[in-house]
């Protein structure tokens, strides 16, 4: 027997499973807990969060514990991809527009600015965890999107499982996170395009008994300004929406940080994304622009329809 | 020393045997002691796959590598893969109930 709570969390949807019906509030509150504090470190659209402070304070000073764990998730990403996952494109994030809740942005018409500009550099970026400060040059602005989320996940199923005493399933706009028992034979899960998508949308559904899973894709979070079509997804070399051969990657890994990476990692690369997902053993299903399905590491084939 | 019964060149050429016999062992206790050395150095500090190794790692992290995502962030520069077993052996489809979830863009 299961049980599931769905609510809004980090300007998306959320969902948590637990394998004791019982324990249901408590994960949920567990996870509310992670999600809050986490926006409230690292969120670059509200004024009150850790994040905005320091910016306005000219990006160095000290920092709490959980932004410092969050920006070393962030650089590590950087590192372990070679800057193709960078959390210095707050600036080209700004300049295409998304500089709000994407509810504003997609409602936005203002024209941007489309000026190939890369971003900065994860080496720039000088965090010391373990004095607790953070420096950033003059102009460089931090975006934790491609990690923060997945670091939330990650951090919410391991509370949730504790508080709960059960297995737990977390899903943070779907980024999943599982820790703790899970029912037999693994977490049902239907991996698509959107994962607020209507039901029945195109999509294959795997089986997860651990880990992370994560789902980038170019097909969300879009918007038009000036004629162009944008998207989320800022190749850090250029600074401006990646154009890859793949809409959708997703991809399973240890944890909901290292998948979400590979997955974000696969879009901005494209076709040579997958002999490192190979290299590396990542499981992951790659969608082509076309709807052509290409599965490695083994990741289960699809049953024929 | 130079024995009475013994002439000079007999007592150099048993002092150089004999300087001969502490060089070898000199050389064997050395080996011995690398070997040992060795061995403890080998269990007391962790090893790196390098496979691993490669990339540059942030100026700081988060710490303790493990396979469970209720753990905290490896340090290692490498996305770490899912452990035996990842996928489970359910069966069926569908998208809503207590057992399901959803992973896609958002």
């Amino acid at each position: 027997m299961t049980a599931a709570a769905d609510f809004r969390a980090l300007g998306t949807g959320a969902r948590v499973l637990t394998t004791d019906p019982a324990a249901l509030s408590a994960a949920r509150a567990a996870v509310e807990r992670v999600v809050g504090a986490v926006d409230a470190a690292c969120s670059r659209f509200r004024d009150d969060s850790e994040l905005s402070r320091l910016a306005r304070a000219g990006g160095s000073g000290p920092v709490s514990p959980l932004l410092a764990e969050l920006v070393a998730a962030g650089l590590r990403g950087a590192a372990m991809t070679d800057g193709a996952v960078d959390p210095t494109v707050g600036r080209a994030m700004r300049l295409i527009g998304y500089d709000a809740d994407f509810a504003v942005v997609a409602a936005g018409t203002a024209p941007v600015r489309l000026t190939p500009e890369p971003a900065p550099g994860w080496r720039l970026v000088d965090l010391d965890a373990v004095a607790g400060t953070l420096r950033l040059p003059a102009g460089v602005e931090v975006d934790l999107g491609a990690t923060a989320k997945a670091f939330a996940a990650d951090r919410a199923a391991r509370d949730a499982a504790a508080a709960a005493g059960c297995g737990v399933l977390v899903s943070l706009g779907g980024d999943l996170a599982i820790a703790g028992e899970p029912p037999a034979g693994g977490w049902s899960v239907l991996v698509t395009d959107d994962h607020a998508g209507p039901a029945g949308a195109p999509g294959q559904t795997v089986f997860l008994t651990g880990g992370g899973l994560a789902t980038s894709s170019t097909t969300v979070r879009r918007w038009r300004r000036g004629g162009a079509d944008l998207h989320h997804i800022v190749d850090p070399a250029t600074g401006l929406p990646a154009r890859s051969r793949w809409r959708t990657v997703s991809v399973g890994a240890a944890s909901c940080v290292d998948a979400n990476v590979a997955a974000t990692t696969a879009i901005v690369w494209g076709e040579r994304a997958v002999d490192w997902l190979v290299r590396h053993r990542l499981p992951a299903r790659l969608v082509s622009v076309d709807g052509a399905v290409t599965a490695v590491a083994g990741w289960p084939a699809e049953a024929a329809a | 020393m130079w024995h009475g019964n013994e002439s000079p060149v007999e007592a150099r050429d048993r002092g150089l045997q004999r300087l001969r016999g502490w060089t070898t062992a000199s050389a064997l206790l050395a080996a011995a002691l690398a070997f040992v050395f060795a061995l403890l150095a080998a269990g007391t500090f962790p090893g790196r796959d390098t496979s691993a190794a490669s990339g540059d790692s942030p100026s700081s992290s988060s710490s303790g590598a493990s396979v469970q995502p209720s753990e905290e962030q490896p340090s290692v520069a490498q996305p770490q893969p899912p452990s035996e077993g990842f996928f489970g052996s359910g069966s069926g489809s569908g998208s809503g109930g207590g057992r399901h979830a959803r992973s896609g863009g958002s």
